[in-house]
């Protein structure tokens, strides 16, 4: 999880064949962020469609391959203070860090084999994996005048058995990803419906996760967001327990 | 003083404050009555109402405030109204220096509900159970220095003025002294053996106590009840000020942190005069001789006592596998101990204890602490309410349902030693964004009888969890976010 401009572009990341992975690196390369500040509301919609609402400020910063995130919520009220910090080193094992208000100190959460909902959405934590499945295979399945379409067939460690993504060739960033279940059914689809160009990068402002099967959905929305900010906005500190602590 | 100090630095504030405000009312029914004197329902409201403001100059300013009402229907109606002031600070930097100054909590230690190092803020035990534990810590005045050097930490807190626990005494279901017991006790003392020149005096006092406590409304128990809360408090400017330090290391994967202290006991000690404790004990009055010193030494027959101890301990946190593993362990000197005979004892004493957590489902948390308390040097028949080895279980799982609507958690806490064990089962329905009903119960268990007499208190061999073992009940609660 760093940040969800990135966890978008993660949909379509387990791709090695040599023309799907030529681009989904342009892709990446498009759109690579250094440091991002944004605040995202997430919005769970029930099959009846009685919603809930969360929102989020989340900052990320990149240090070479050190990438850290910080999400602190901000609502609803129960959960406003809630903080989380992960910081994704490729040499070491992902820290992860919770700090609850109500308890008044920060828990570390073990990062392996972390699974299912994320935050009661209908994403899950897979979804937003960065590291590329190295079992996975890839095939382009289509390419038009305007987008490319990719399926991907993951590894073993995956609850999916096929993923779809279109790609289109003018920004290079994912507009539908379609995730397959065990069964080879269609169980989740993900769209992006609104874009916006914040300092030449695309940057999706509105997601939309559909559960094919609950009926459940989720809607993304950025409310607010600046990408390759000075460091400085964004120092290290930021992903401290102490600053957790203080902000709590 | 202080709020309107916070109050002064929030005008300046560029940003609008973040608000947090709720309201939550829990109800606890107990129909089986075991004990005519305890309540059959009780009602727990709280209001909270929290603001929160970033100063232009980096300044920030927390002000929290809770307003509570407490309700218990038994052989009669006993209700009260309270409001504090919970988290009231600034934080203020000083070069690299982080200061926050004002009430607040301050939470060491790696253990949450059989914590050894969590030490330094008093807790409010006046509704037991009923209270959820993260409202249980008292925030009090503080002066925190903290400075970081990057994975390095060092935290000093200076208290000024110590705030003892919040205990019920007398009246409720969560009260030290059970429901009841002082009025047996009365009761009981109209039929104690005194020597003929002081029975009728005797006689009068006892009757005379025994119908005031009877006829005392509800304002003069809970006025009582407060007072006898603060008895004891240190008032002399530094007697009761307590301070502490700690050092962290925040590695990577794994954080580690020492720390020490000078602190106060937050609990009561309640020590009897041996003439006193005597009577209650023979069931008789002191005789006429005795009685001469008794009321002599009036102001000591009960003394309430907070003993300084000081401490130092260790904690650490990493992950292993799927799990996270917390741990602490710690050694205090001067440990505040109630004698056999009421009279008050210290003793060092060590301890240690681990938490173990399985937080990587989000549809299922299960976590499990343990903790060993040992007393040094310390002849275990000589001891009351505690014993020289003491263990503490606790165990915790619950689960996110239907997208985080449905949240059943089950709670256990035993005292493996004197096999006495509370379970707490609580379902939480998130209605919507604003609302949440819970419904629940507790249920207590523990070989040895509630004591319901002062004779049976005086040689009470079960633990704190034996002390409720009357107060099973269902629980119900709504709870809305505004």
């Amino acid at each position: 999880m760093r940040t969800l401009l990135l966890a978008l572009l993660i949909c379509a990341n387990p791709v090695h064949a040599k023309d799907a992975k030529d681009i989904i690196d342009e892709a990446r390369d498009a759109q690579r962020l250094s440091n991002s500040m944004q605040t995202v509301k997430m919005v769970l919609v029930s099959k009846s469609g009685r919603e809930q609402t969360r929102t989020l400020d989340m900052r990320a910063r990149r240090d070479g391959d050190v990438v850290r995130t910080y999400a602190r919520f901000l609502e609803p009220s129960d959960v406003a203070g809630t903080q989380f910090v992960l910081v994704d080193n490729p040499n070491q094992v992902d820290e992860q860090l919770m700090y609850l208000p109500a308890l008044g100190r920060v828990t570390r959460i073990s990062g392996k084999g972390r699974s299912g909902s994320f935050m009661g959405s209908d994403f899950k934590y897979e979804d937003f994996e960065i590291e590329s499945d190295p079992q996975a295979r890839h095939a382009l399945l289509s390419e038009s005048e305007s987008e490319w379409k990719i399926e991907t067939t993951p590894g073993p460690s995956s609850s999916y058995t096929k993923i779809r993504t279109t790609i289109p060739k003018a920004d290079k960033l994912p507009r539908k990803v379609e995730y397959f279940d065990k069964a080879g059914n269609l169980s989740r689809e993900l769209t992006i419906e609104k874009v916006r160009v914040v300092n030449g990068i695309p940057a999706p402002t509105l997601t939309v996760m559909k559960n094919k099967r609950r009926g459940t959905s989720t809607r993304m929305e950025v409310l607010d967001i600046r990408v390759n900010v000075d460091a400085n906005e964004i120092p290290e500190e930021v992903f401290t327990t102490s600053y957790m602590e203080e902000n709590g | 003083m202080l709020l309107c100090a916070l109050f002064g630095a929030a005008m300046a504030a560029d940003k609008p404050p973040e608000l947090k405000a709720s309201w939550r009312t829990t109800t606890a029914t107990d129909l089986a009555q075991e004990n005519a004197y305890e309540d059959i329902f009780e009602t727990l409201s709280q209001a909270r109402t929290e603001l929160k403001w970033k100063l232009p100059s980096g300044d920030r300013v927390v002000l929290s405030v809770v307003g509570e009402h407490n309700a218990r229907v038994g052989e009669d109606v006993e209700a009260e109204w309270l409001s504090w002031v919970d988290d009231a600070y600034i934080d203020h930097k000083v070069g690299q220096t982080k200061l926050r100054i004002g009430n607040q909590v301050v939470r060491w230690g790696k253990l949450e509900s059989t914590a050894l190092l969590d030490v330094l803020n008093p807790t409010d035990l006046r509704h037991g159970v009923l209270s959820p534990i993260e409202d249980r810590r008292i925030a009090i005045p503080m002066l925190r220095a903290r400075r970081d050097w990057g994975a390095i930490g060092l935290d000093a807190i200076f208290i000024p003025f110590f705030v003892p626990a919040r205990q019920s005494f007398l009246g409720s279901d969560w009260s030290l002294f059970p429901p009841g017991l002082l009025e047996r006790t009365l009761e009981s003392a109209k039929n104690w053996e005194s020597d003929a020149l002081t029975e009728g005096f005797n006689q009068a006092v006892v009757t005379g106590l025994s119908d005031a406590l009877q006829q005392a409304d509800s304002a003069l128990m809970n006025g009582l009840d407060r007072t006898l809360g603060q008895a004891g408090t240190p008032t002399a400017l530094g007697q009761g000020s307590e301070a502490a330090i700690r050092w962290q290391w925040y590695g990577p994967g794994f954080d580690l942190a020492l720390q020490g202290g000078s602190v106060l006991e937050d609990t009561t000690t309640i020590i009897a005069d041996p003439t006193l404790l005597q009577s209650l004990s023979n069931q008789a009055f002191p005789t006429t001789s005795e009685l001469g010193g008794l009321i002599e030494g009036i102001g000591d027959a009960l003394e309430f006592v907070h003993p300084r101890f000081f401490y130092a301990g260790l904690d650490a946190s990493s992950t292993l596998g799927v799990f996270t593993v917390r741990g602490e362990a710690a050694a205090f000197k001067g440990r505040a101990l109630l004698t056999r005979d009421m009279s008050l004892s210290t003793s060092d004493e060590v301890g240690a204890g681990f938490g173990l957590d399985w937080l990587t489902n989000p549809n299922i948390q299960a976590t499990v602490e343990a903790s060993w308390r040992h007393l040094v040097d310390v002849d275990e028949s000589m001891l009351l309410i505690r014993n020289q080895n003491e263990y503490a279980i606790f165990a915790q799982v619950s689960s996110n349902l239907f997208r985080n609507q449905l949240k059943p958690q089950l709670i256990a806490q035993i005292d493996p030693i004197r096999t006495e064990a509370a379970i707490i089962l609580d379902i939480a329905w998130r209605y919507s964004d604003h609302v949440q009903f819970n419904v629940g119960g507790f249920l207590f268990h523990s070989p040895d009888d509630t004591p319901s007499t002062t004779e049976a208190l005086l040689t009470y061999e079960g633990g704190a969890l034996g002390v409720f073992d009357q107060n099973d009940a269902a629980t119900a609660s709504f709870t809305y976010w505004f």
